[in-house]
């Protein structure tokens, strides 16, 4: 209960503070345990929605419309889902959004290049699911 | 974006015609107001409607009482508006009443919204439109799922993605009244809570709810929902855009993956 706390206010600190880390590969992030790799990247999909919600991602690539892109030809959010994975990674994480989440733009302060591999993997899937219509279990 | 036309003409028409808007989401007397250092205050007068929609093969007795019951909950948890920070997106310029498609900011917006919440049965599928907001009620769900921790659960509800129709079981509705809130909240963008140190919220889904309460982040998300894209508020009226919502619900109930039984004669 308190790790998982902890766990997530480090989660949003890190994510605001860290500027470390930036277009590493996309791989599972891995800790060396007394001798032994440990696998620590779990797809936990409430988190990545607060990351994706954080980011405020849904602000301009809005959901649920039909259509792919918007008048303005920005992506919908279902237009995100559409991509794949590596055309996603190199259009949010590197490329796109006129240097807006860039260390001088407008958006620096929540610059989502600051995610660390796992975080980046888990928005990546959680923005797919968003495309597969994955229904969403209840009790 | 030929169906955002076709909305917004019919919208734009239903106006003239001085008729109600239709749809999951009307929105009126939408303004902005901007104090000058980063905090929008966004304000309107929202109506949400959820239609029920009957399809239990004995009848559902209970059925009103439970949509009261929804309706007061949802109504309460929407009330008093919400707060979200940090939220990027075009310059809003208060003279010109417009966002600025080049320059961008980072806001804090207030929603101060009123919501008038709707709940009401409908028997046939012609009484559903694309902009709808639906929840279907069956006999029974096989779908199971896997929590975080590996245990199995069977679902009392399955929402078919944000904006997209629920399923609900009867019998268990009954038996935790919140579900039919906690479904709609799926569709009003909400995910599911699965953490163990999170038992008193309305998303906690693993059975041993502790309580229902829903976080400031979670009203904002849906606020956030509700209104979608904030150029929209500069029109003054507003309502949601069509989601396919019946082709949505005819593909959901038929998928066999979800194990749904229902009473297929009334599903016409
Ligand atoms: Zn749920």
């Amino acid at each position: 209960m308190v790790s998982n706390i902890i766990r997530l206010s480090l989660g949003s600190m890190l994510f605001l503070l860290t500027a470390a880390c930036v277009n590493k590969p996309l791989s599972n992030q891995k800790t060396l345990g007394k001798g032994k790799i440990v696998d620590t990247c779990r797809y936990y999909r409430y988190e990545a929605g607060q990351i994706i919600s954080t980011l405020g991602c849904r602000n301009c690539h809005l959901a649920p419309d039909l259509e792919l892109k918007d008048d303005r030809g920005w992506p919908t959010f279902r237009g995100l889902a559409n991509m794949d994975s590596l055309k996603l990674i190199k259009y949010v994480f590197k490329e796109a959004h006129k240097g807006w989440y860039s260390k001088t733009g407008t958006f620096k302060a929540s610059r989502m290049d600051t995610l660390n591999d796992c975080e980046i993997k888990g928005a990546i899937q959680y923005i797919k699911d968003a495309g597969r219509s994955i229904a969403i279990p209840s009790q | 974006m030929p169906t955002d036309l076709i909305d917004e003409l019919k919208s734009n028409i239903s106006l003239l015609q001085n008729q109600p808007l239709s749809g999951g989401i009307v929105a009126k007397n939408l303004r902005i107001s901007d104090n000058g250092s980063g905090e929008l205050t966004l304000y309107g007068d929202f109506t949400i409607t959820l239609k029920v929609l009957d399809l239990t093969t004995n009848g559902a007795p209970d059925l009103n009482s439970l949509m009261t019951f929804t309706q007061q909950v949802i109504t309460s948890k929407l009330r008093g508006g919400g707060y979200k920070s940090g939220i990027n997106f075009l310059k809003y310029n208060a003279v010109k009443k417009a966002f600025d498609k080049d320059k961008t900011w980072t806001y804090s917006i207030r929603y101060n919204f009123n919501f008038s919440v709707n709940v009401i049965q409908i028997n046939m599928l012609n009484q559903l439109r694309g902009n709808d907001f639906v929840l279907a009620v069956v006999d029974s769900i096989g779908h199971q799922f896997t929590d975080q921790y590996g245990k199995r659960h069977y679902s009392g509800g399955l929402t078919n993605g944000k904006g997209g129709p629920a399923v609900i079981t009867y019998d268990i509705w009954k038996k935790n009244r919140y579900l039919g809130v906690h479904e709609f909240f799926h569709t009003l963008g909400l995910d599911d809570i699965e953490d163990h140190g999170k038992k008193e919220r309305l998303m906690y889904h693993l059975d041993d709810n502790t309580g229902q309460s829903i976080s400031d982040t979670e009203r904002g998300d849906m606020m956030h929902f509700i209104m979608g894209d904030l150029r929209r508020m500069l029109k003054g009226n507003y309502s949601n855009v069509s989601n396919n919502t019946i082709q949505l619900l005819r593909i959901f109930i038929n998928n066999k993956t979800n194990g749904f039984k229902y009473n297929k004669a009334k599903f016409r």
